[in-house]
């Protein structure tokens, strides 16, 4: 493999110092679609690569998107210069050797072959779902087809030397929904690693709904209710509040849930898992971005905590193994611990059963302001739209509201789980009830 | 002139693009370097600097744009992409105007340039931050990032513009964690701008101080109220909600696909007449400042609302062409790897005509809002939220004790109609804006405001 003999040039100019070369490349087609004509069609490249140097404890790094000899010896002295200004921590280490391996994930590059004219089709046809689904939907922001053949490769001067490529595709469309003068929007979105697993019409007529769902939309009173979370709103919760499980964060003192392993820490309904071996997971890989193999990480077991995420430099802290959650943004950053595909396993009790039960609540389909939440404190507060639950029913669309409160209690205060697991991205959750929440109206 | 890249090459592959015909094309070079330093636990740990260099290209064919982009800079490698788009067009060639070097219209002064401050300097700015920021004994951890970068743009395009730009930007930021009886809160800062090390040479230790001050006495402050009332922000909180209740609202793309609530409003009454909003990129310092923007189109200063009235969108080449109209220069993008589109720059309320302690000696009660975070909004039907991260309950025109954040949430068009009072101030924030998954540098500002009715999202009954 091309990366990988890149890598080894490097790894041969190593010194007296611990050396590691991430290098990565990638192509993605992008179709956008909106009144069913082409907005845009997009081919990007992207390659580069970062690396590691270590010496003496002391760690620095560089990137560079040329991927030429020249350009790596330059990112190479670069990463050495960086390196002599860090303060020493003798924990900083790379992964010991896996031997080589190089390995191919379940990939469809017959489809990324397709003519431009097929891609476009496959685009549209989202957007006619959405449109089919009901004429009040009458513009979309954009549909969208995209399609990644990705190769990666690490190498350290351990003896590291891994690769891996494959494929993924994904659709996505924000649809919008008119009546009586309101407007409302809708989304939704869906990834798979082959084309064939790829849902295009669901997609649609799925964000065609959510925004008629809230035509008419109004505020309600400011109260404590039950809250129903979709699972694209669990998944979003259980995303902004990911950091609190990273080792990196607990030995920091920036988690919520340092000092509290073995203790309950959610509901007894809560399952949390971290999976990188999951099948056709967006995350899944054989390592992770330092080489370590992916595994399976209990997180939450019926709500007891049970273990953090950890790379290698966390780990030797605490002279433990790498959970093989080392990852990185891309290859212009250093490893830290991250999850893979994280999931809420999901219950038994479908989502309608789970919302029956509540007499007076709300369901909430959208949040806004998610970034805002604070992983460390544990402090929420976000914009939130949905319908409001009556006697077990889903009575009325309601918008311009907000819900707050604190991770911890949330994860506490969860008194249902539905069947229904869902994927976005590499986060996946079922539908969530919580006991309890504030809500801010008029 | 430029590594790797020419006149001459850039000239060539606008040929390429317009082989099969098409209505413009551009070619968008870039080339950006970057130096980051991050300290936690008391200690410098992660160093790091790196190059980007890549390339955009971009056909537009009626209202069809293709674009590509590589970091594959070989001239055979560049003229087979283009090729290759050129092939979503069908017909006769298109012409390319002979290229011509745009003056920049403004400068702006880099006094110091990062590129030439010592690694051990930077360093020293991060170490002065942890002390400054540990001077207190509920601090438990402190992080501080220092990062600057420096890029270079040559854009050209087939109607014969040119132009080439150097940006350079330098931020430094403190965030504190504090804890009590295992209640934990943060205090965040942060500074910089268009500009050299000069920017952040200085600030260290009073951005630390105010980080601190904020963390512990979050630790003491009480839950934010729940419910609809009155709020009065600061000129010192920042500029959040007028990016998020107008701002992205008035970038065309969203207005012509009748996306936004301010569509077809131009002329219209949209807000009160107390309130006048412009983006202005020619500001010196700012953070969302540029001479040009990323389609080589001179960075200006655009009055969007005036006195109430809708007088402009903002505009990049692509939306301007649709109306007959010319760019606003907001035509910005994260990077080679993205096509441009409308953006902000430094967007703000101008100051009005009270005195910011008046409007809070008129204020029997509510919120007082002096610092923003984030924030997002749903340009469709306008409901925006943005987070307060330090706030003040307001009691007979008094400010009272402190309250814990929460996020604001409102309708963009009603908050801006409601604002009955504007005070003389004004303060810049600056950040990073999202969208279409792109993010640009931004800085916004506003004048200490009075809004009558905000849902504040906290948790206490009112």
């Amino acid at each position: 493999m091309e990366l990988l003999s890149l890598a080894k040039q490097v790894l041969s100019w190593a010194q007296d110092e611990e050396l590691e070369i991430y290098l990565s490349q990638n192509e993605t087609t992008r179709i956008e679609v909106s009144d069913l004509e082409v907005e845009s069609s997009n081919i990007s490249r992207s390659e580069g690569m970062g690396i590691r140097c270590l010496k003496d404890g002391r760690s620095g790094f560089a990137y560079t998107t040329v991927l030429t000899i020249g350009a790596a010896e330059g990112a190479l002295s670069q990463a050495r210069e960086s390196s002599r200004f860090a303060d020493q921590d003798l924990a900083r280490s790379l992964p010991e050797s896996q031997g080589e391996t190089q390995v191919e994930l379940s990939s469809d590059n017959d489809s990324l072959k397709l003519p431009m004219e097929e891609k476009i089709e496959f685009a549209r046809r989202i957007e006619r779902a959405a449109r089919a689904k009901d004429s009040r939907v009458r513009k979309v922001r954009q549909a969208q087809y995209a399609d990644t053949a990705y190769q990666l490769a690490i190498a350290n001067s351990k003896g590291l030397a891994t690769a891996h490529s494959g494929t993924f595709f994904t659709s996505s469309i924000l649809a919008v929904a008119e009546d009586a003068g309101q407007a409302e929007m809708g989304w939704s979105y869906h990834f798979a690693r082959e084309l064939a697993k790829l849902d295009l019409e669901s997609v649609g007529s799925e964000a065609a709904q959510r925004a008629v769902a809230l035509l008419g939309a109004g505020s309600v009173q400011s109260a404590k209710v039950p809250v129903v979370l979709d699972p694209t709103v669990a998944a979003e919760f259980l995303g902004a509040f990911v950091s609190a499980f990273s080792a990196e964060s607990v030995q920091k003192g920036k988690s919520l849930f340092a000092g509290l392993l073995g203790q309950q820490v959610a509901s007894p309904l809560v399952t949390l898992v971290d999976d990188g071996t999951y099948p056709d997971g967006l995350s899944t890989a054989p390592v992770d971005d330092e080489g370590v193999p992916m595994q399976r990480t209990s997180v939450i077991r019926e709500g007891r905590l049970d273990s953090f995420l950890f790379d290698t430099y966390t780990a030797h802290r605490e002279e433990k193994n790498s959970t093989g959650n080392a990852l990185r943004s891309s290859f212009r950053s250093t490893p830290s611990p991250g999850s893979t595909n994280l999931l809420i396993s999901p219950g038994s009790q479908k989502p309608q059963a789970l919302i029956g039960e509540i007499k007076q609540g709300l369901y909430v389909t959208d949040v806004m302001g998610m970034h805002t939440a604070n992983p460390i404190s544990g402090d929420f507060s976000v914009g939130a739209s949905g319908l409001w639950i009556e006697n077990g029913e889903l009575a009325r669309p309601v918008r311009s509201i907000a819900i707050a409160g604190n991770w911890r209690d949330l994860l506490l205060s969860i008194t249902a789980v539905g069947d229904d697991l869902r994927w976005m991205g590499g986060i996946g959750a079922p539908t969530i009830c919580i006991g309890e929440m504030s809500l801010s109206g008029q | 002139m430029k590594r790797h890249f020419n006149e001459a090459l850039a000239q060539e592959l606008l040929g390429a693009l317009l082989a099969q015909g098409g209505d413009f094309a551009e070619v968008y070079w870039e080339h950006t370097s970057s130096q980051s330093l991050f300290l936690e636990g008391e200690k410098l740990e992660r160093l790091s600097g790196g190059e980007d260099l890549g390339l955009g290209l971009r056909l537009v064919v009626s209202d069809r744009t293709f674009y590509a982009h590589t970091s594959d800079l070989e001239p055979e490698s560049l003229l087979e992409l283009a090729t290759r788009l050129a092939r979503g067009a069908e017909g006769k060639p298109g012409q390319v105007e002979e290229l011509l070097l745009r003056e920049a219209p403004v400068r702006f002064g880099v006094r110091q340039p990062s590129s030439q401050v010592e690694t051990s300097e930077k360093a020293q700015l991060l170490h002065i931050l942890n002390q400054e920021a540990r001077q207190a004994p509920q601090v438990r951890q402190v992080t501080a990032n220092y990062g600057n970068v420096e890029q270079e743009i040559l854009v050209a395009n087939s109607r014969g513009f040119m132009a080439q730009d150097k940006r350079t930007r330098v931020r430094l930021v403190v965030n504190v964690i504090a804890e009590d009886q295992g209640k934990i809160q943060t205090g965040y800062e942060s500074i910089g701008g268009v500009g050299g090390f000069e920017l952040v040479a200085t600030g260290a230790p009073q951005m630390a101080q105010s980080a601190r001050e904020r963390a512990v006495m979050m630790l003491s402050a009480r839950s934010a109220p729940s419910g609809q009332m009155t709020v009065v922000m600061a000129g010192e909180a920042g500029g959040t909600m007028v990016h998020e209740a107008c701002g992205h609202g008035l970038e065309a793309d969203l207005v012509q696909k009748g996306l936004s609530v301010y569509a077809d409003k131009m002329g219209q009454r949209v807000a009160s007449s107390l309130i006048t909003v412009i983006d202005d990129a020619t500001l010196p310092g700012r953070y969302g400042s540029f001479a040009f923007d990323d389609e080589g189109t001179p960075g200006q200063r655009t009055v969007l609302i005036e006195n109430g009235i809708l007088k402009s969108y903002m505009y990049n080449l692509n939306t301007a062409r649709k109306e007959n109209r010319e760019s606003t220069g907001n035509g910005r993008r994260d990077s080679y790897r993205s096509r441009p589109i409308p953006r902000m720059s430094n967007t703000y309320i101008a100051s009005g005509e009270t005195d910011p302690e008046e409007i809070i000696a008129a204020t029997e009660n509510g919120l007082y809002v002096t610092k923003m975070g984030g924030g997002q909004v749903n340009t469709t039907n306008g409901d925006f939220v943005f987070e307060v991260t330090e706030g003040y309950l307001l009691q007979n025109g008094k400010i009272g004790a402190p309250v814990r954040g929460a996020t604001l949430i409102g309708n963009g068009p009603q908050v801006l109609s409601e604002v009955d009072l504007v005070g003389q101030d004004n303060g810049f924030s600056l950040g990073v804006c999202g969208k279409n998954g792109q993010g640009v540098p931004v800085g916004d500002a506003q004048p200490t405001l009075r809004i009558p009715n905000l849902v504040v999202g906290g948790t206490e009954g009112v």
